[in-house]
């Protein structure tokens, strides 16, 4: 496992995603009530760009923008079906840099 | 307004001459108030707008975004704006649907024929003109059969209006002779009929109505058993053997459940064929037996829009059902744009089991023959 250095956390704005790539793969950052999530960047139903969803802070969830799947932050899982999922990535501030671990 | 992103169009899909048989039009009533030729209906619609229909459920119920799946894409007032919209889709000949699928559940009759009379002259002013490769189907007043053959004679003369618009829904059934009279200028004019799902749902006077809770019964169950029971009337009260030049293109009714009701309806047919004599319009021309099987008549009068596709998770299962519906024949491309529930062309290249041949056939040959375009 190596730690990557993604930037300084006012680069992510709060309630929404920002799409970055981590060693070739493409990953979607979000920032919500405080907390860092990241989650692979292409939707598994057509492949959206998850990082350009809509963020529910309550439900700690994002929707793809494309068709409006929805998927829980913390678990990657798909709240309609939970066997579907995006994958999940360790990710957080550390040293004052957002860090994310692949 | 466009509350959902669109999924992009690649190169190769927009390179490819494309016909969409249900590209809707967001015209408001207000927008058909100058066309409304009616003192009296004009003075009650610009009170009222849109008359109340009898629509009980709504797609906001079902989606996080808001509004009621109308304009998720978009929206489209005239013809400019549909030159916009289909760039983005990546559609080259666009049939323009009227958007008002709310008309025929509302209650007045006056006020909704005069609207139907509204729309059309507000298509022929404001969306045609604007370019040469856009089409459009005409609104038709469905609930009144006389006053849908005198619409179609009305406009059927006009360059670029190639069908006849109504709906599948909680209405009369079409095999009802009285539509004899519209059938009879449709063929008159080589144009097709169209129906397309519409604001009535399911009614809420039975117990099934009364018991349906979700948008996915309502829209995407009920719409489908509308459109099978309007497909299987008019062919077994005889439309076809009195209208044996009659085609009918059913839009947001669903495509795959043809093979189910093609070999149903024979196999009931083969073994209880005795009603049809008693059907009124089989008795009055004096046939005992349809002259063809009801599936014969399903695959060669009938042409069904894409939209909702549906596609199974196994594509070699969508390569058998492309066949068992005879998409080659039956299946014309739509979009559905601006709604909620949209496709865009890219399934038709990204599905393996679609051919070159089958590929055209669907994107545009089938369209072409239908309406009769150049």
């Amino acid at each position: 496992m190596t730690r990557h250095v993604l930037g300084d956390p006012s680069e992510f704005p709060e309630g929404t995603g920002v799409g970055v790539e981590v060693d070739g793969l493409p990953i979607a950052v979000y920032r919500v009530d405080g907390e860092f999530y990241a989650l692979s960047n292409r939707c598994p139903h057509k492949g959206g760009p998850m990082f350009e969803g809509t963020v529910d802070a309550e439900a700690c969830s994002v929707q793809c923008p494309w068709h409006g799947w929805e998927w829980d932050l913390a678990s990657g899982r798909f709240v309609v079906d939970e066997r579907q999922r995006l994958r999940t990535f360790d990710v957080g501030v550390e040293g004052g840099s957002v860090v994310l671990d692949l | 307004m466009s509350i959902v992103d669109l999924e992009p169009v690649p190169e190769r899909v927009r390179e490819e001459t494309i016909v969409d048989v249900d590209f809707h039009l967001n015209v408001t009533v207000e927008e058909l108030l100058p066309y409304v030729d009616d003192d009296v209906v004009r003075a009650k619609l610009e009170k009222v707008g849109h008359p109340p229909g009898t629509q009980h459920w709504t797609g906001a119920y079902a989606t996080k975004g808001e509004g009621r799946g109308l304009s998720s894409q978009g929206e489209a007032h005239d013809g400019d704006d549909i030159l916009e919209a289909i760039e983005q889709v990546g559609v080259d000949v666009p049939v323009v649907t009227s958007g008002l699928n709310y008309l025929p559940s509302t209650q007045n009759p006056l006020l909704k024929t005069t609207l139907c009379r509204a729309y059309n002259d507000y298509v022929l002013e404001n969306v045609l003109p604007a370019g040469d490769q856009i089409y459009a189907q005409a609104m038709i007043p469905q609930w009144d059969p006389e006053a849908a053959a005198a619409e179609v004679e009305r406009v059927a003369g006009a360059d670029r209006i190639v069908g006849a618009y109504g709906w599948f829904g909680p209405y009369r059934l079409l095999g009802d002779p009285a539509y004899d009279r519209l059938f009879e200028v449709l063929v008159a004019n080589d144009m097709p009929l169209a129906l397309h799902g519409s604001g009535g749902y399911w009614p809420r006077y039975d117990p099934i109505g009364e018991g349906l809770r979700t948008w996915t019964e309502i829209l995407g169950m009920g719409w489908p058993m509308h459109a099978m029971m309007f497909v299987s009337n008019l062919i077994m009260t005889g439309t076809f053997d009195k209208f044996p030049s009659l085609q009918v293109l059913v839009q947001e009714g669903g495509v795959n459940w043809l093979p189910f009701a093609a070999y149903r309806l024979d196999e009931f047919y083969q073994d209880h064929p005795e009603d049809v004599q008693i059907t009124e319009r089989m008795h009055d021309i004096g046939e005992v037996y349809l002259d063809r099987l009801p599936s014969e008549y399903l695959f060669e009068h009938f042409t069904f829009a894409t939209q909702p596709i549906a596609l199974p998770p196994k594509a070699s299962h969508f390569g058998s059902l492309l066949e068992m519906c005879h998409a080659e024949d039956t299946l014309a491309f739509s979009s559905d744009w601006p709604h909620h529930t949209f496709d865009v062309p890219n399934w038709v290249f990204e599905q393996s089991y679609v051919t070159e041949e089958v590929r055209a056939r669907i994107l545009r040959e089938n369209a072409l023959d239908l309406f009769g375009i150049e």
